[in-house]
Parts: structure tokens; sequence; C-alpha cells
């Protein structure tokens, strides 16, 4: 890593922990708290440093943060895994969860074919095979629901009890298809060519890998309350570890990396103690994904900007919509349930944001495709995803 | 069953959730046998961790996320208290600083032992 590449990394790195401190402080004034609570400022700040902004953070940025960033996937990707004990899943019936991935698959569906469709129109003479990859891409990024969005929602007055809880629940699990999605597109899709095992071969390869990491971080933790970060480096290593296999197997680090944060949390009695360290980070973490992805935002894609994001986010808020109300109502079976449920999942970022910049690694002539579409999206639906959400769940139309 | 009590109520409110059997053995020590341990967070933390970024499976549920711990201690001689704090502040003194959480020491004015209430069965 070169010099100048190490100090812009501890410049974003300082802005990231600035902004989330900020984000953390004792604003009042409402608009400016809402907006510290997006992620939009971060992203504004990442473009202003961009290649299109002040030119601070120079071209083929994310190929020179390439190990950085893969290390973050194996963060995300862990603590996210971290979630799911089996003490804690069993607690929701089956539905509940047929629910939440209905409105998961539903959205990718929709989005999937949409995009797939209109690719041709906005580039005509795509490849297909770029085609089927910017569109399973741009599905696995929809189908998700930043958790953010979601619990600032419920926290407004209006927002039934049973809705805030589906809307909780529904975007705890519907960032699970999309990574499956990954894990079996990445396995399927020889990135570069350069493949050595089948696809079968390859999803067994990050089913393995995935639970070496869980095991090894299990077996290889030190016990004590005095090695708490001794134990959070091992973690971290053994992530990046895993993670850069995955990359360099070109297989998804964000698949092994949630897998390997499955098995932990269901084997290790210290997973309380690396949780609560891992997700101390997280807004620091985020804010430099956010940052990275600013720099990336490409004004002169117009054809994105002005015609596929903004339809991108229009049919991710219907096709959220409709999948909720499948879900809802016929998996749930739950009709006194919010016919507009879906409108409380429109927030995008989180997860889908992670998934955009590692597709993005490997997007080839799709360059700048995912981050310009995901982006754009994240910013709307943090500026226009609450109000809209809070107009139509606070009223009891059913 | 006192009225004017000088009893004293002891709160610890600790941070680290992994310093408290320390901290109960230190309550030990000092012969305090009727300790409450409630689980807590503080406010700051509560506004800004319930706002989950990229995985919210946890928040699901009430009390997943302990991060500090309220000890409640009843006790009748001022000494007592002074060793208890000196014992907390001995235990806590290790953890890093924003951790180490704080200890109280309220006047009781009125102090009722149920358990010495004669009746019942």
């Amino acid at each position: 890593m070169s010099l100048q590449l190490l100090i812009l990394f501890l410049v974003i790195v300082l802005v990231a922990l600035l902004g989330s401190r900020a984000r953390r402080g004792r604003v009042r004034m409402w608009p400016l708290q809402r907006l510290l609570q997006t992620g939009t400022p971060f992203v504004f700040v990442g473009f202003l440093m961009g290649p299109q902004g002040f030119g601070l953070v120079p071209g083929g940025l994310l190929d020179q943060l390439r190990p950085i960033v893969i290390l973050g996937f194996g963060w995300i990707g862990f603590l996210y895994g971290s979630h799911f004990e089996w003490r804690r899943i069993r607690r929701f019936g089956a539905r509940m969860y047929g629910g939440g991935i209905t409105e998961s698959v539903v959205t990718m569906g929709v989005v999937g074919l949409a995009v797939y469709w209109v690719l041709p129109l906005l580039y005509p003479g795509m490849q297909e095979a770029l085609r089927e990859h910017v569109a399973v891409g741009l599905a696995a990024c929809a189908g998700g629901t930043a958790p953010a969005g979601v619990f600032a929602l419920t926290r407004q007055r209006g927002v039934s009890a049973r809705d805030s809880e589906l809307l909780r629940f529904f975007s705890a699990v519907d960032d699970l298809p999309p990574v499956l999605l990954l894990g079996v597109f990445f396995a399927l899709w020889d990135v570069d060519g350069g493949g050595v095992a089948s696809a079968p071969e390859r999803l067994a390869m990050s089913v393995v890998l995935g639970t070496l990491l869980g095991l090894g971080s299990h077996l290889l933790l030190p016990s004590g309350r005095d090695s708490a970060s001794h134990a959070f480096l091992l973690i971290l290593g053994m992530g990046s570890l895993c993670a850069g296999a995955a990359e360099m197997l070109l297989l998804s680090p964000l698949f092994v990396a949630v897998l390997g944060g499955m098995v932990f949390a269901n084997l290790s009695p210290r997973k309380e103690d690396i949780y609560g360290l891992m997700e101390r980070r997280e807004h620091t973490l985020y804010a430099v994904f956010l940052i990275v992805a600013g720099a990336l935002f490409r004004w002169e894609a117009v054809r994105v900007v002005l015609l596929l994001a903004p339809g991108y986010v229009i049919l991710r808020g219907a096709a959220k919509v409709a999948g909720a109300w499948l879900g809802t109502r016929g998996v749930l079976r739950e009709g006194s349930v919010h016919g507009m449920l879906g409108t409380g999942l429109v927030f995008q970022g989180g997860m889908g944001l992670a998934i955009a910049v590692h597709l993005e690694l490997n997007a080839g002539a799709a360059a700048g495709l995912f981050m310009t579409t995901v982006v754009l999206a994240v910013v709307l639906n943090d500026l226009i995803g609450l109000p809209i959400a809070v107009q139509a769940l606070g009223r009891r139309r059913r | 069953m006192l009225e004017g009590s000088t009893h004293q109520l002891v709160m610890i409110i600790l941070h680290d959730p992994a310093y408290l059997n320390d901290l109960l053995a230190a309550l030990l020590e000092a012969g305090i046998t009727n300790a409450t341990v409630v689980e807590s967070q503080g406010m700051g933390r509560l506004l800004s961790r319930d706002m989950p970024i990229f995985a919210s499976f946890r928040h699901m549920f009430a009390g997943s996320k302990s991060y500090a711990y309220t000890v409640f201690a009843p006790v009748e001689d001022p000494s007592v208290t002074e060793h208890v704090v000196a014992l907390a502040t001995d235990v806590l003194r290790e953890a890093p600083p924003s951790d180490r959480g704080l200890v109280l020491a309220l006047p009781v004015a009125r102090f009722v032992d149920l358990s010495e209430v004669p009746g019942g069965r």
C-alpha cells in the first residue's frame, strides 16, 4: 500500500469517525438531525472527495482500496451472520420467516426482471451475460431493507404496534435472500473465466470456508475478560483471511462471512462479547463504505442518473409494497396488517450498499452502473422514504 | 421495620457486563448478600445503538442487548458503604474509563424488610 493511499484511507476513517460521533450528538434541529441520521452526508463528502469533486481521491480508488474493502466485507458479513442464533430464530414461527422472505424474493424478482427488460433500451448492444449480471446484481441490492430507516419509522406516532413489529422483523430477515443469491450467483458465474471448479463445487467451497471461519473463530478464541481486544483482533483476522480466500477463489466474501458469523454465534459462549465489540464500530464502518460509495459515484452516467436510478427507486418501492402485501396477506394470513406496509420497507443501505460495493468490485464492463444506481437510490430513499412511509402508515387505511 | 432509617441504598451502574461477577464477589466480601441486579441501558447508548445498520435480528428481542447492569444494595452501616465504594473502585479500575460506570449512595427514608413482617405461612 503506497503512502498516499494510506493517508487517504486514514482521512476517510477520520471523516467517518467524526461523522459517526456527530450522528450521535445532540442536534436539536429536526431536519438536520434527520439528515445526520441518514447516510446522505457521508455520500456527499465522498463525492466531494472523489474524482468528480475536488479530486482528493484518485480514480480507480476501489481497486487500490480492495484489500481494505474485503476486510470490511468480512466484518459486515460476520456481524450480520452472528444475529442468527438458533435459540433466537426458533422464537418466531415459520410463517413470519415466510412472510419476510416472500417480501424480499418478490422485490428481487420484480426488480431483476424489470432491469433485465429495460437494459437493452438504455444500452443497445449490451452483451447477454452482462445484462444478466447487472439484472441479478441490482435485484440483490434491492431485496433488503436498511434497518436504521425502519427503526426511525417505528418510533413515529401513528404506526401500529403490529405493523411496527412486522416492519422490524421483515427488515431483519429480508437481507438473507440477497446474500444467498449473491453466494449462489458468484458460485455459478465465473467472474474472470478463471474459476477452477464447477458451480456446485464452488458453492460447496463457499460453505466450507464459512464453516471454517465460524469454527476456527470459536476454537481459537482466547478465554477470559482481559483478552477481549485479542479476541476481537482474532475474529477480524479470521474474517479477513476467509473473505480474502473467498475473493481469491472468485467466491462471495460476504456470503462466506455471513455463514461464518452464523456458525460462530451458535457455537461460541463468547458471542456476546464479540458481537458487542463489532457492533460498537458498525456506524464508523458503514460511514467508510458510504464515503467510498460517494467517491465512486459518476455523474457522467447520465442514462443511469436520469432514467435507471429513478426508475429503480420507484419500481423497488412498488415491489416492496407488493411483496409485503403478499407476505402478510398470503403467507402470514393477517388481514389486519396495513395494506401499504411495504412503504415502510423502502429504506436502502446497510447490506444493500455493501452488496453494491461487492458487485462494483467485479463489475467489469458494467463499472459504475451498480454504484451510481444504488447510491442514488440510497440517497433518494433516505430523503423521501420516511415522510412517505409516515404518511402511508400513520393513517389506518387498509 | 424502621422509620427514620439509617440505611443507605448503594447503587452501582456498571457499563461493562464483563465486570459483573467480580463486582458481586466484592459485594460479598463486604458482607452484602441481598443486592438486586437489573439489566439496564444508558440513554445515550439506547438512542445511538437502537439504530442498527447492517443487521437487526437481535434487536427484535427485548433485553437482548444488555449493555449495562445496575446493582442495588441496601446497606445499614455507613462504613460498609465506604468499603463497597472502595472495592467497586478497585474492581473497575482496570476497565476503560468510559465503561467504569458510577457508584451512588442514597439515604433511605424508610426501610421495610418484608421477610420480617409477621403473618402468612
